[in-house]
């Protein structure tokens, strides 16, 4: 379980995590949610003891990062655009982390084999693809076996079929009970992965709850365009259906019911030169929630 | 700790740097004992053994430039939050450094010595000077526990500057330009100062300082940078 308590992190006057506050269940994904510059790296590094929290603090397990005895055991890490030496071989950086962890040899050949990374495993790091180096960095997380997993954007440079893989993965390392924390600025990408999310907004937890909840935030919404949208919107508005105005003759009536709307209109006597229903994606809500979405 | 050390060094075996380095100095090592011998004038002195060898003086800077590649490198290369990971104790990793520095310090110090006493053997057998063991000893053993101290202190000057070609840089700089003008102008100074004391640690003769006195005041140099690079470690964000 990972626990973070009035987590705030300040660089001068700019803050970059406000008073953030959230915990990650075992035997879940959950995912960590934001725009780009939301402080979602910065969150996780304080996580892993790499950034110190101007104030708050960040446990796993119950113990801070650089508290726990074998870390490489209990705490995996996938970091945003991971470093490697250039010249390392892919095997030789894992035997680097495996000899300073305590971890047997053959768990990285294991590894190696798990991110099908063996056929390059002994390149150097620099003739690596991007995806080769997200795949490296995955298999160095994975050396210690551990019981929890943090992923800083695991899905940038893979797949297609890198990223199906990873979700897999990701679902039956939680379905075992453990501990999976991932982050990304595309709800879409990880809303087949994730039981649940925690979304962040300019250093502030937006929203934190389980993926049906965001679904059921999708509301659905009837499009219109009418010459007589006003006289439209007053007949809805008798009815109890609320309508945005957005503009040039269009109505979006906040009503599943497309022929509702359509009935409402003709009882009315209103012209309709268009009636759709819509309802509004999983990435508005998000961008609704994060206060990006775009102007209609 | 034990872990931590052959992790290091395993580092240290895994890139070209050491490598590069080993075979930099064995080139000064060769040329400089070659040009020595084959310019010698006949009957040679006492010391021509020691003057044949002396090359080895060049470890220690050798041996500096690698700590600050295995520190410094780290921040360099971005692979300072890996290490993190694995060991996020600060303390436990700059030890660890320090102690596989000075192992790779002695081993940059055992292929440069083999190669000077070959390269010494050949010549002076071929013009027939004899070789002096003893005398290679004064000039071979000193140079060991320069080694050993100088790459160390290139770790902790790697921590607290965690630039590389910066580090590097300094290192010149303070050498040659910092302490030769100290030299010239506060020599009582100076022998405090760590090119000073590497003089001293190498070469009796002239020196200010005892070896041992040398070369433990050199070592609180190494515990300062250390302690400073530590305590700048837990401070500074890996970001």
């Amino acid at each position: 379980m990972i626990e973070a308590r009035s987590l705030t992190k300040r660089y001068g006057s700019t803050v970059a995590v406000d008073d953030l506050s959230f915990t990650v269940p075992a035997g879940a994904v959950t995912g960590f949610l934001g725009p780009n510059g939301a402080g979602k790296t910065t969150t996780l590094r304080m996580l892993l003891g790499l950034v110190r929290p101007t104030s708050g603090d960040a446990t796993i397990g119950g113990e801070r990062y650089v508290r726990l005895p074998r870390p490489a055991a209990r705490v995996g890490a996938v970091l945003e655009a991971s470093a490697f030496h250039p010249g390392r071989s892919g095997r030789n950086h894992l035997r680097t982390v495996a000899t300073a962890a305590d971890i047997p040899e053959r768990r990285v050949d294991e590894v190696l084999d798990v991110v099908e990374l063996t056929a390059v495993a002994r390149r150097r790091v620099k003739t690596y693809s991007l995806g080769m180096r997200q795949r490296l960095a995955i298999a160095q997380a994975l050396l210690g076996d551990p019981d929890v997993l943090l992923l800083d954007e695991p899905a940038n440079g893979l797949d297609p079929q890198g990223i199906r893989w990873l979700r897999d993965f990701l679902r039956s390392y939680a379905a075992d009970g453990r501990t999976v924390f991932v982050s990304s600025h595309v709800l879409a990408e990880i809303a087949q992965t994730v039981d649940s999310v925690a979304i962040i907004n300019r250093g502030k937890l937006v929203a934190h709850e389980s993926l049906m909840e965001v679904r059921a935030r999708a509301v659905a919404g009837v499009r219109v365009r009418s010459p007589q949208a006003a006289r439209l919107r007053e007949a809805l508005a008798a009815a109890g259906i609320e309508t945005t105005d957005v503009g040039e003759g269009r109505l979006v009536a906040r009503i599943e019911s497309s022929e509702r709307v359509g009935e409402i209109a003709a009882a009315n006597g209103v012209v309709l030169h268009e009636l759709t229903a819509e309802s509004s994606s999983l990435e508005d809500v998000f961008l609704e929630l994060t206060g990006e979405s775009r102007p209609q | 700790m034990t872990a931590l050390v052959l992790a290091e060094l395993l580092k240290a075996r895994t890139t070209r740097s050491a490598v590069g380095l080993a075979l930099g100095l064995l080139a000064i090592v060769a040329f400089f004992g070659s040009v020595h011998a084959a310019t010698l004038d006949l009957p040679a002195d006492t010391h021509a053994t020691s003057d044949n060898l002396s090359s080895v003086f060049f470890v220690p800077v050798f041996a500096i430039i690698f700590g600050i590649l295995a520190s410094a490198g780290e921040y360099r290369h971005g692979t300072i939050s890996q290490t993190l990971l694995v060991t996020p104790v600060r303390e436990k990793l700059v030890g660890a450094k320090l102690v596989a520095a000075a192992i790779v310090g002695a081993a940059l110090w055992a292929v440069a010595a083999a190669l000077a006493v070959v390269v010494c053997g050949i010549w002076f057998g071929a013009r027939g000077i004899p070789f002096d063991a003893g005398d290679a000893a004064s000039t071979l053993l000193p140079a060991l526990l320069a080694a050993a101290l100088w790459a160390a202190l290139g770790i902790g000057l790697g921590f607290v500057l965690t630039s590389q070609v910066g580090a590097i840089v300094a290192l010149f700089a303070w050498l040659f330009v910092v302490e030769s003008i100290v030299e010239g102008l506060l020599p009582r100074v100076h022998r405090f100062l760590p090119g000073g004391l590497l003089n001293d640690v190498l070469h009796a003769d002239d020196a200010d300082f005892s070896r041992p006195v040398a070369a433990l005041i050199t070592l609180a140099y190494v515990a300062a940078f250390a302690v400073v690079g530590t305590a700048l470690a837990r401070r500074r964000d890996v970001t």
